[in-house]
């Protein structure tokens, strides 16, 4: 039994449609930020640096998005090529890519207080990772304009999932916001994101952090 | 055959390293930053933001180092736990780790001009050091106290031999010299460190990169500014 430790409309989102999408038993616990649960040694021995998601498995607890993802697709053999596939070469370049680049340039431009060091490095900081995050969604568009069976609107893969997710945050940014980015420029990724949204994973997800019904392409916050 | 696009001592290094303690024919092919090789529309067919790493595999070419590292390990069956063993998900957090926190924060160290501009490289080094320290603390901690063998002196990993290269980086090229930091204040790392860098497949990789010496455990302090 998988125990996922998430925060509502958190990274840990991605976990668990991945593992409604796998359909095994899990059961879920909210961390309590505004307690400061993050820090408390319980939490802290789960993961170290105190962020969701944290997911306990029979073979210990796991943190890292990616590596979270990665180990469940690879354990029930489903959501992403298996190890020996041909594809794998390119899934594995592309999972990582998204994790170190879009993920991190996402998460930069969202939260910049955290790594600019400065008030006054904010802004030149939160410009250049949105610059780097516009650089990886193009990238990314051209992948998914080519439809590989693991990054399509109608196969679910980790790889979808994660990439939607990401696109959700980047509705908090109006148009007036300079950390917006216009998600609905990346027409492929757009019909990704709409196409996972729709499944009964993503649906059931979305019920359970009461999200709205289109989760990726028109969240409702 | 393996074709791995690079430049000595540069990022290229952990996959240089993996190649050769997994006795693979390879090909190293030595990019020119000056000569515009990064731009070159031949080396963007193979990674579009012109960067190394790149390895071309009989499966296509690869970037992002822990996705060829882990590609691999998984091809080869080395210098990783295989899928399915009980320590895979370990190996994998901790991979993951060092690809998405531990590199991007000594790249930082490194070039503390590219996440904000140079007028406030200098609080943004200090930054990414402090939180260097404690990412080092973490998986310093890992290796002391479960003491996995992928974090071990005797047997590497592909993510010890990536750890090696990072110690490189945080002692010898930071801007600030003041945010050097040595292997020594991470006393397991620093263990494995000097248990690897003398193995026969290192050592050989270290001098086709024209680097001597105690390259991991105890690499050059970085020139005065």
């Amino acid at each position: 039994m998988y125990l996922l430790h998430y925060c509502v409309d958190n990274a840990s989102l991605a976990v668990r449609i991945a593992l409604n999408e796998l359909g095994v038993p899990y059961r879920d616990k909210l961390l309590n930020r505004e307690a400061g649960e993050q820090d408390s040694p319980a939490y802290r021995a789960l993961h170290p640096y105190g962020l969701v998601p944290a997911l306990e498995t029979p073979d210990g607890p796991m943190f890292e998005t990616a590596a979270i993802l990665l180990w469940l697709a690879d354990r029930h053999g489903t959501l992403a090529p298996t190890p020996a596939a041909p594809e794998r070469a390119a899934f594995l370049k592309w999972l990582f890519f998204t994790s170190s680049n879009l993920h991190q340039a996402v998460f930069q431009m969202i939260y910049p207080e955290r790594f600019a060091g400065s008030p006054e490095a904010e802004p030149g900081f939160t410009q250049l990772a949105r610059a780097r995050a516009l650089l990886a969604f193009a990238e990314l568009e051209k992948l998914a304009t080519t439809e590989p069976g693991w990054l399509s609107p109608g196969q679910p893969s980790i790889l979808g999932f994660y990439i939607s997710m990401l696109a959700r945050w980047l509705k908090y940014h109006k148009a007036d916001d300079p950390k917006h980015i216009d998600f609905t420029a990346y027409p492929a990724l757009h019909r990704l994101a709409a196409g996972l949204e729709s499944r009964p994973a993503a649906l059931k997800a979305a019920e359970q952090e009461g999200l709205g019904a289109t989760i990726f392409t028109n969240p409702d916050y | 055959m393996y074709i791995l696009h690079g430049v000595p001592d540069w990022g290229s290094q952990v996959i240089h390293m993996a190649l050769a303690e997994l006795a693979v024919p390879f090909r190293f092919h030595t990019l020119d930053w000056d000569a515009g090789d990064f731009d070159a529309p031949a080396f963007r067919a193979l990674n579009p933001f012109g960067r190394v790493p790149v390895l071309e595999t009989p499966d296509g070419p690869i970037f992002e180092t822990a996705a060829i590292l882990l590609y691999l390990t998984e091809r080869h069956g080395q210098l990783a736990p295989a899928a399915g063993t009980p320590d895979r998900a370990d190996f994998l957090i901790w991979l993951i780790f060092v690809t998405n926190q531990l590199h991007p924060t000594a790249m930082t160290m490194i070039h503390p001009e590219l996440p904000g501009g140079e007028a406030v490289q200098e609080q943004v080094s200090t930054e990414s050091h402090q939180r260097l320290r404690a990412q080092l603390a973490a998986i310093n901690t890992l290796a002391e106290t479960n003491a996995p063998w992928w974090l071990s002196p005797d047997r590497p990993s592909a993510t010890s031999l990536y750890v090696l290269m990072l110690l490189r980086w945080i002692k010898s090229f930071p801007v600030f010299a003041a945010h050097s930091v040595a292997s020594q204040d991470y006393p397991a790392l620093h263990r494995m460190a000097a248990g690897l860098e003398n193995r026969p497949a290192i050592r050989t990789t270290l001098t086709a990169e024209g680097i001597e010496g105690p390259a991991f455990s105890n690499p050059p302090a970085p020139a005065a500014a």
